[in-house]
């Protein structure tokens, strides 16, 4: 039989199926693909340069001499800057020279329009989320020109977590039916009863 | 005057004389209860727009030209009734595409915006409960929809321990909703929204019955909109004004998505959690998010299919 003959080779030179296997580990790691994300449709970001209240920051900055040391600041900057922990400061993301910029870690400088560009400096997987719709807000139409929301349009960029804000109100109550509240029934689910059969206890 | 016959009136003289009272009773009657009826004569339609709507055929039935003036008598009627100019269109479905959603779980805050976006686009009655979108407030570490609360109404969300999963119609693929009805007044399209044809329902509500993910929903009284509120740009099989007693359900915004807007929902959502579009695009971020990201169904074990997709940022 041709299979106990594959069988009977297998276990007589094991040691050339190892070899075999050694040899060919390096060549699958080497093959081993980068998840290579897909080209994704182009994009434009909503622009939000014009509606800064202070920008051009330049303004100020023309007559103000460039201090590197990190300092308490006052208004009309933040005093405290909790992106980071205190690891960064302003220039990390700001251009020392032309304040009317950001710089990237790589000394280019990109405008305010463009911030996605240092915010993906850190955040690798949330920006490639972001360029192709896994992350973020697209305004407009589903279909054709894709136009998103730039990261600073909804985090704040010294202050990224999101605040939490009221709901809208809940859904009406059925005519003649109690509030929710009040019938909201404390009764075991069938969740629980399975719970309790494997646990051999009260479910809480 | 009596109403037995009397021992010397012949019975055919009885019976005239009772026919003749009874035929003027009934149309005096007729005369003084009519108008009386909440609504004006014909459901606030002509004469001829009342015949033409009860014998109006089934949608896929009706060619062009009766469909045309189906969409007419519905303008009609809006306007005679609420008062305002509404347009019906009948915008067909874009060849090579078939809808889909996901929502990332992980971003939904439980804000509620697309709710009150949908009741405002769709046209749901303002003091009814019909809302299409159902926003869930679940414990986190579990998809028990047992324990889940819909009424919920904190001050802010969201709330500490809580996740946020809203449910809506799952568009689903295999539709038992579909299967359910007994006159074929609900079906899949060509771009797989499942639609209803309002006036052919006849109110059985099996399909909401049949339905997994409550996503149909029954009216039991005239929605009542204001005028100002009602939104004028519809689409026969989606948003335009619906009688009582029939079902109605989410359509993805069916008179926004075929022009190529966005569902209320996702326009809405201040979160960016929706994704909307086109499943058989490969570019479209749909497809991304279904390709890349870790992706879950509602109820899939049911085998409906659904072309609804929950994701999370992990």
């Amino acid at each position: 039989m041709p299979g106990s003959n594959t069988r009977s080779g297998v276990t007589r030179w094991p040691w050339a199926l190892i070899l075999l296997l050694i040899g060919a580990l390096p060549a699958s790691f080497a093959q081993a693909p980068e998840a290579a994300p897909p080209a994704g449709p182009g994009f434009s970001v909503l622009t939000r340069q014009d509606n800064l209240v202070y920008y051009p920051c330049m303004h100020c900055h023309q007559a103000l001499k460039t201090n590197a040391s990190p300092r308490p600041l006052y208004a009309p900057h933040l005093r405290e800057q909790p992106h980071g922990g205190g690891t960064f400061w302003c220039l990390t993301c700001h251009a020392a020279e032309d304040r009317n910029q950001l710089s990237l870690l790589t000394g280019d400088q990109v405008g305010f329009d463009d911030a996605y560009k240092v915010c993906a400096q850190c955040h690798a997987p949330r920006a490639r989320d972001w360029r192709h719709g896994g992350h973020g807000k697209r305004v407009g139409n589903w279909q054709g020109e894709r136009t998103i929301l730039g990261c600073p349009q909804c985090h704040n960029p010294h202050d990224p977590v999101l605040v939490p804000s009221p709901p809208d109100p809940a859904p009406p109550v059925r005519i003649g039916f109690p509030p929710p509240s009040e019938r909201t029934v404390k009764h075991h689910t069938v969740w629980d009863t399975l719970q309790h059969d494997q646990n051999g206890k009260d479910a809480p | 005057m009596s109403t037995n016959p009397q021992p010397d009136q012949p019975l055919d003289q009885y019976r005239r004389g009772f026919l003749k009272k009874l035929g003027l009773v009934g149309g005096a009657a007729a005369a003084t209860t009519l108008p009386a009826v909440g609504h004006p004569a014909w459901g606030g339609s002509t004469l001829g727009d009342a015949v033409g709507d009860f014998f109006q055929s089934h949608y896929k039935r009706m060619d062009p030209e009766e469909i045309e003036a189906a969409l007419g008598r519905i303008e009609r009627r809006a306007k005679k009734r609420l008062g305002v100019e509404i347009q019906v269109a009948n915008t067909p479905p874009i060849p090579g595409v078939v809808f889909g959603y996901a929502i990332n779980i992980s971003k939904c805050q439980g804000y509620r915006r697309c709710v009150t976006a949908c009741v405002e686009e769709n046209n749901q009655g303002r003091d009814s409960q019909v809302q299409y979108i159902r926003v869930l407030q679940m414990d986190k570490g579990g998809m028990n929809l047992e324990t889940s609360e819909h009424y919920y109404a904190p001050e802010t969300v969201p709330v500490d321990g809580k996740f946020y999963l809203p449910v809506q119609c799952q568009q689903c693929d295999d539709p038992p909703c579909v299967k359910a009805c007994p006159v074929q007044a609900t079906w899949m399209e060509p771009d797989g929204i499942v639609v209803i044809d309002y006036n052919w329902c006849i109110g059985c509500r099996y399909c909401m019955a049949a339905c997994p993910y409550w996503a149909r929903h029954f009216n039991w009284s005239e929605p009542q909109i204001p005028a100002e509120a009602l939104n004028p740009v519809t689409h026969y099989l989606g948003n335009r004004p619906r009688p009582r007693g029939v079902v109605e359900k989410c359509t993805f915004c069916i008179q926004r998505t075929r022009l190529g807007r966005q569902p209320a929902c996702q326009e809405a959502c201040p979160t960016g959690a929706r994704v909307f579009g086109n499943l058989l695009d490969p570019d479209s971020e749909i497809r991304y998010v279904l390709e890349n990201k870790t992706v879950f169904r509602l109820k899939e074990d049911l085998g409906t299919e659904p072309k609804f997709w929950y994701y999370t940022d992990v």
